[in-house]
């Protein structure tokens, strides 16, 4: 599997105007060429919230005004990632939630930066009231902290990141580990899929999707066109409509706007290249020569079920056996060829692929 | 020497020009994973290369049986052997392959078949010992003559493993069963190579950064003389088995090779059953010679092969 991109909208957040009054904070903001008052700091929680079907974020802004920083409640639309809403938010979204996501019955969870729990919060503010569920990692044997975590309350499981690993804890009595996984590269967000799944994005663009019930890994891949000067990557996933939206955060224009972009993803077949057919077996006249060739995603996912099609170029000596050869998991397709003597041919490997086409 | 099928025209790019720590042959994969200093990529045999993610710090790869990888923290001392995950290459913190002995002693590029549960561990110049995994219980060991200290070691088939010297392109085929050493043969020096156990093909990694593809026969050096088997003269037209054997230039068999026969004299003395046969995997190819009716006198047997 891989990743098919469906959409991006850029920019996603439209910063305010300056209104030409210089205050004493942040003045950087709205030095020339910048005409903006307002910068992003960072998106700090991002989700789908499937109950309102948007995606949320709050984001801290340095501002020019006082007192030189604003946290905002952002709400996009979830299908194209159009600018809906944005509403001051409780500092307390910021300083206390550490990273919220969506979870099991639709709601939402956040682990903490003033504790080690993992509550159930209100999508609005982020606030955990009497009555919510919630969970002490700490309290476990051996005891955890998560920045991140994916509660699936229906299987009584919890998979979290603290730094380095994905973890996953069966809660259905004395909490214990189940598994582990290794990240690729330092996490960029988590999110729920399901109750089996999870998607993880990396601070440099790689997104994995895990059976966090087992745990295993079952997909690794990229968001498209990884830009170096992207600041962190966000994802969550659209548990409506089945596909993964990704907050590109960049830093701003020479004019201050900004140039962070959402990009939604379906976990389709996406095919980033072919590889040169190289020879795995002895050439000789008269033997049949294998050649393979791999399709592959963007990070080198193999592709399968497409058909390749081989060709022997014009002019031709030898033959080739297998003209048509189908992908298999790991992308490679395999092509036979006999040359009748020594000599020299080219064979030309192609496939066609359908913009758009699944599994 | 093995004989080289092909070369990528794209060079792999080494992470802060630093030689690689690793490569290893995924069966899964149909590919390579390369421990690039620090990231750890998918290499296809084209050259085509893509990083997917950072290795941890302070750990370094090794073969495991199959087509598979492992990973061990270099910084302690005895350590733990963890295999690797097939979708991202990393290690999977609790796949310990090691659980009842730590090892005390490694290498990167050591080997660990944890189905034939045992170790392989490159000593020094020569010498590979071998491990129970169970409780460390040296089994045995393979001597190398003039071998070198191997950089890694990676996984043939069932039992097999081949044995790679960087610096002077030494190659050996040994069993880790038995143990013995099966051959020995040579490739160009390169900066990491992997075993393709799927098309049975040496794949080295040059400093050059490109990759390139040898056959597991050896380039044919010497075909030596025909001679009968058991050692004896042919009686009258029974006929009588006659062997030639085709090396390299380190004496490695040189399998799949057709060898043409022919009797020289005028006119022949008997018959030979073939004109032609293929050598087999110890480089041997044999035919039957039928003498003539009176049994006085010399035939020449030639052989030739094609190269």
């Amino acid at each position: 599997m891989a990743l098919y991109p469906i959409s991006t909208k850029s920019p996603c957040l439209a910063y305010h105007r300056w209104d030409g009054v210089l205050r004493p904070y942040n003045q950087w903001l709205v030095k020339p060429p910048r005409i903006y008052d307002e910068s992003l700091s960072s998106l700090n929680h991002f989700f789908y919230d499937p109950g309102a079907d948007k995606l949320v974020g709050y984001a801290v802004f340095s501002t020019n005004a006082w007192p030189g920083w604003a946290v905002w409640r952002y709400e996009w639309e979830a299908v194209s990632g159009a600018f809906l809403n944005r509403g001051q938010a409780n500092i307390f979204a910021i300083a206390w939630a550490n990273h919220a996501g969506t979870g099991s019955y639709g709601a939402i969870y956040t682990t903490w930066k003033s504790g080690y729990v993992i509550s159930q919060v209100k999508s609005s503010n982020l606030s955990h009231a009497a009555g919510m569920w919630e969970i002490d990692p700490w309290s476990w044997n051996p005891q955890r902290i998560f920045n991140f975590a994916v509660v699936n309350r229906e299987n009584k499981i919890i998979a979290g990141v603290g730094s380095w690993f994905l973890e996953t804890w069966d809660i259905s009595g004395t909490p214990f580990l189940k598994g582990q996984l290794r990240l690729p590269q330092p996490l960029g967000y988590l999110a729920y899929e399901d109750r089996k799944h999870c998607w993880v994005i990396t601070q440099k663009g790689l997104i994995a999707k895990a059976n966090y019930q087992i745990p295993r890994w079952e997909m690794l891949s990229s968001v498209q066109n990884p830009s170096s000067d992207a600041v962190n990557y966000l994802c969550a996933f659209d548990t409506k409509r089945k596909c993964l939206a990704v907050f590109r955060q960049r830093p701003d224009g020479p004019d201050g706007a900004c140039q962070c972009q959402l990009e939604f993803y379906y976990p389709l077949y996406r095919v980033a290249g072919l590889t040169t057919p190289v020879p795995v077996s002895r050439m000789r006249a008269g033997d049949r020569v294998r050649f393979v060739s791999h399709l592959y995603g963007d990070t080198g996912e193999g592709v399968a079920s497409y058909l390749m099609y081989g060709e022997i170029l014009e002019p031709a000596s030898g033959k080739l056996l297998t003209p048509i050869s189908g992908a298999e998991l790991n992308g490679g397709a395999t092509f036979r060829y006999r040359a009748i003597a020594a000599g020299m041919d080219t064979l030309k490997v192609s496939a066609t692929i359908t913009d758009g086409e699944g599994a | 020497m093995f004989e080289q099928i092909y070369t990528s025209t794209k060079a792999v790019r080494f992470e802060s020009g630093i030689q690689p720590g690793g490569l290893c042959y995924l069966a899964s994969w149909d590919a390579f994973f390369l421990l690039n200093f620090n990231k750890v990529d998918k290499v296809f045999r084209d050259g085509t290369q893509i990083s997917m993610g950072n290795p941890i710090s302070g750990w370094a790869m090794g073969n495991r049986q199959g087509g598979r990888h492992c990973w061990f923290p270099y910084s302690i001392s005895p350590i733990d052997c963890y295999g690797a995950d097939e979708i991202t290459g990393q290690y999977n913190p609790l796949g310990i392959l090691n659980p009842n002995w730590k090892i005390p002693a490694w290498r990167a590029g050591d080997y660990v078949d944890d189905v034939a549960g045992v170790f392989l561990h490159s000593v020094s110049a020569g010498l590979i010992k071998i491990f129970r995994l169970a409780d460390g219980y040296e089994v045995g060991q393979v001597l190398i003559p003039s071998g070198p200290l191997y950089d890694s070691i990676a996984y043939v088939s069932p039992g097999q493993a081949f044995a790679f010297d960087k610096e002077s392109g030494k190659v050996a085929l040994i069993d880790y069963l038995t143990p013995t050493l099966l051959w020995q043969s040579k490739v160009a020096p390169f900066a990491a190579a992997a075993f393709d156990c799927r098309h049975h093909l040496v794949v080295t990694l040059g400093t050059d950064g490109k990759i390139r593809i040898y056959l597991c026969t050896p380039v044919p050096a010497s075909l030596s003389a025909p001679a009968f088997s058991p050692v004896g003269n042919p009686y009258r037209l029974a006929g009588k088995k006659v062997i030639t054997t085709l090396t390299g230039d380190m004496g490695e068999p040189c399998q799949d090779y057709w060898i043409h026969w022919e009797l020289l004299g005028t006119p022949p003395r008997g018959s030979l059953l073939k004109d032609k046969s293929k050598t087999d995997a110890q480089g041997q190819a044999e035919n039957f010679y039928f003498g003539p009716v009176d049994t006085g006198g010399e035939e020449t047997i030639k052989v030739r092969v094609i190269v």
